[in-house]
């Protein structure tokens, strides 16, 4: 029985957590493709879709009030972005697709202009003390997203994973003026936009709760 | 020895005494060579096979290896590739090829030696990424080995050192150290290739992408074919090596052990090497390949990469839906419950010894009290006095005063003011005080 597989455990967990089922997790990966109509009918009774992406990876998407659902906070989505675009550099190819922590922090700061970083990982801090701010923003985003498996960290070694792609993929149409595109990214891929938090019930609980892994300013 | 031997050992001598009579030399400067495998690769690319090459071809071919050095002085580049032929005919790596033999024009034309075809070729396999020779190596080691196994079997004694230790440990081990050194070329070529793809693959041409993708199959067949060599070998070498090492421990045969295990450990760093390597590069080739399909197929355009760039140099204006739920019962047979021991809380220390400051009663009303009640048996009264008495009995000062206009009162109430009379008086080191003279007329009330 599927249900009572181990396996099924596992990836439930990470499923449940908003975590992705990527290729690189191979028992896991081939333990959804080979009961992949079972866990959909399965998770389609709490009102959700298990969406496997063209790159190949699983996730779940919410589509009604039946499992709770969070919005990804802007350090984290901003960070997988900067990852995202980070692996489509051919440089990337020279160390087989990893690079370490320092790296990661010299090049954001490199490559994005200081106020958007401010904004983004250190609004409510003063001058004085942003910077380190910022790199302790940046290093709990990092564990946000190894959490959900948007990338493996080893000993300071991050490998991104093919989930990564999800940012770039929402980036190239998120653009888009045409009404079906946005109302496919919506329903599709599991995006929000910033017009639509403010009235989202989801939205309001951020504001009110606590995000895991991350830290209230 | 035969004749035949005798014949073929006095020709050598003859060819070797001629090239050091002649002094004859093969110097190739760098360019030179870079030029002969162009011209190899002419010929042997040619339709038909072409025997022969033309002075204007062998410039066209020495212009783009000028352009491939970034060389811009043109007149340079004609006098170098003349003096370039001249040092490969004089070398031997290209002769004449028409009826011409002292000048050099556009009608003349060449043709590539043996010499020059070897010393192309070589170059050529050189940079080529090819686990070949390490192959050759491993197989020639294989072979020694079953010979000196076969010499093993009929090993005495007195032999078993110089035929058979010494030759394992000196022989085979130029041949491992030789391992090695391919080995180590193969990383360092690899390296090379790895440091060279991304500047592939940012030009991003249909040429350097298929080169790209040529030189990664090259790399992965090269691990494969290695892989299997390299096991295969060791495997049969293993064997030979524990035979060797029963024949001599069941004789008896001194440092049969060390050397065998020596021999062992250093095959055992090959097939790791082979392993490790195989993990890496195959590594490297899925990353190269993901980058191929993701960015260089899939967007051509880069129109993802921009986006990217302007999403990343702003904050996000969007983000996704997670879901966040707690998991299922997990559904298993056994749940170990781990008690905790729960320690009580451990609260702050209080003091909860108090310090007793002992207030005495404030008698100095009725003392007043009593002090004013006989004076007012006489017929006047004076303030200064009355409150010079109360002090003589130990009252405090300030005590005094606190209660002053309380005691002027009732003094007040014993007779009338007597208004003419305020001179100040001291009654004290501290206190001076207005004086106030009252006229009884009775007792004052207490």
């Amino acid at each position: 029985m599927v249900f009572a597989s181990l396996n099924f455990v596992e990836i439930d967990v990470i499923l449940r957590r908003g975590g992705n089922i990527n290729r690189s997790d191979i028992h896991l990966y081939q333990f959804i493709c080979d009961n992949y109509d079972e866990l959909r009918s399965f998770y389609e009774r709490f009102g959700c879709n298990l969406v496997q992406h063209p790159d190949g990876f699983f996730f779940l998407l919410s589509r009604g009030d039946v499992l709770r659902s969070r919005l990804m906070s802007k350090p984290c989505m901003h960070l997988g972005m900067f990852i995202a675009l980070k692996m489509r550099d051919p440089e990337i190819t020279r160390s087989s697709g990893k690079f370490s922590t320092a790296q990661l922090l010299k090049a954001i700061e490199t490559a994005v202009p200081h106020e958007t970083l401010q904004r983004v990982y250190a609004p409510k801090q003063r001058e004085a003390s942003q910077y380190e701010r910022i790199a302790e923003e940046i290093l709990r985003a990092l564990k946000v997203l190894e959490d959900l498996r948007f990338l493996k960290v080893k000993e300071d070694t991050i490998r991104p994973t093919e989930a990564i792609n999800r940012f770039a993929e929402v980036a190239r149409h998120v653009g888009d003026s045409n009404p079906a595109a946005r109302e496919a990214l919506l329903t599709q891929r599991g995006v929000t936009f910033s017009d639509a938090e403010e009235d989202s019930p989801v939205s309001m609980d951020m504001e009110n709760g606590e995000e895991t892994g991350e830290s209230q300013d | 020895m035969s004749d035949n031997q005798i014949a073929v050992a006095t020709e050598i001598l003859t060819v070797v005494k001629s090239i050091l009579d002649e002094r004859r030399q093969v110097v190739l400067p760098t360019w030179d060579i870079a030029l002969l495998i162009l011209i190899w690769n002419h010929l042997n690319t040619e339709k038909g096979l072409a025997l022969s090459i033309s002075e204007p071809e062998i410039r066209h071919l020495a212009f783009r290896l000028d352009s491939i050095e970034d060389s811009k002085e043109a007149q340079s580049a004609e006098k170098r590739c003349t003096e370039a032929i001249s040092r490969l005919l004089k070398s031997e790596c290209l002769s004449r090829a028409d009826m011409n033999r002292l000048v050099i024009s556009d009608d003349s034309e060449y043709h590539i030696t043996t010499l020059g075809a070897g010393v192309a070729a070589w170059n050529f396999e050189h940079e080529k990424f090819s686990g070949e020779p390490l192959t050759a190596i491993l197989k020639a080691f294989n072979s020694y080995l079953v010979k000196i196994a076969l010499d093993a079997e009929q090993a005495t004694d007195r032999n078993w050192h110089e035929d058979i230790m010494v030759q394992m440990r000196v022989v085979l081990n130029d041949m491992l150290v030789n391992v090695y050194r391919h080995q180590h070329g193969l990383d360092q070529q690899h390296e090379h290739l790895r440091n060279f793809i991304p500047s592939l693959l940012t030009e991003g041409s249909e040429e350097s992408i298929k080169y790209c993708e040529e030189q990664l199959t090259n790399v992965i067949r090269t691990i494969i074919d290695l892989q299997e060599v390299t096991l295969a070998s060791a495997n049969t070498a293993f064997q030979q090596i524990r035979k060797i090492e029963e024949m001599g421990l069941s004789n008896n045969f001194s440092e049969t052990e060390e050397t065998c295990a020596d021999i062992e450990r250093k095959l055992n760093s090959v097939t790791q090497w082979t392993m490790q390597r195989a993990t890496e590069w195959v590594e490297h080739h899925n990353i190269v390949h993901e980058f191929l399909r993701t960015v260089v197929y899939i967007d051509r355009q880069r129109r993802v990469t921009e986006a990217l760039k302007h999403e990343v140099a702003a904050e996000p204006q969007w983000t996704f839906e997670l879901i966040e739920e707690q998991s299922f019962v997990k559904f298993r047979e056994s749940d170990e419950q781990v008690t905790t021991l729960h320690t009580a809380p451990r609260r702050r220390k209080r003091v909860y010894a108090h310090d007793i400051e002992e207030v005495s009663i404030d008698d100095l009303p009725e003392r007043l009290t009593i002090i004013l009640n006989s004076e007012a048996l006489g017929d006047e009264i004076y303030l200064s006095r009355l409150l010079k008495k109360v002090l003589d009995e130990g009252a405090d000062e300030l005590d005094l005063v606190y209660h002053g206009p309380w005691f002027m009162g009732q003094i007040m109430e014993t007779g009338v003011v007597d208004r003419e009379f305020r001179q100040w008086t001291r009654i004290s080191n501290i206190l001076e005080i207005q004086e106030m003279k009252v006229l009884k007329n009775g007792l004052c009330k207490s």
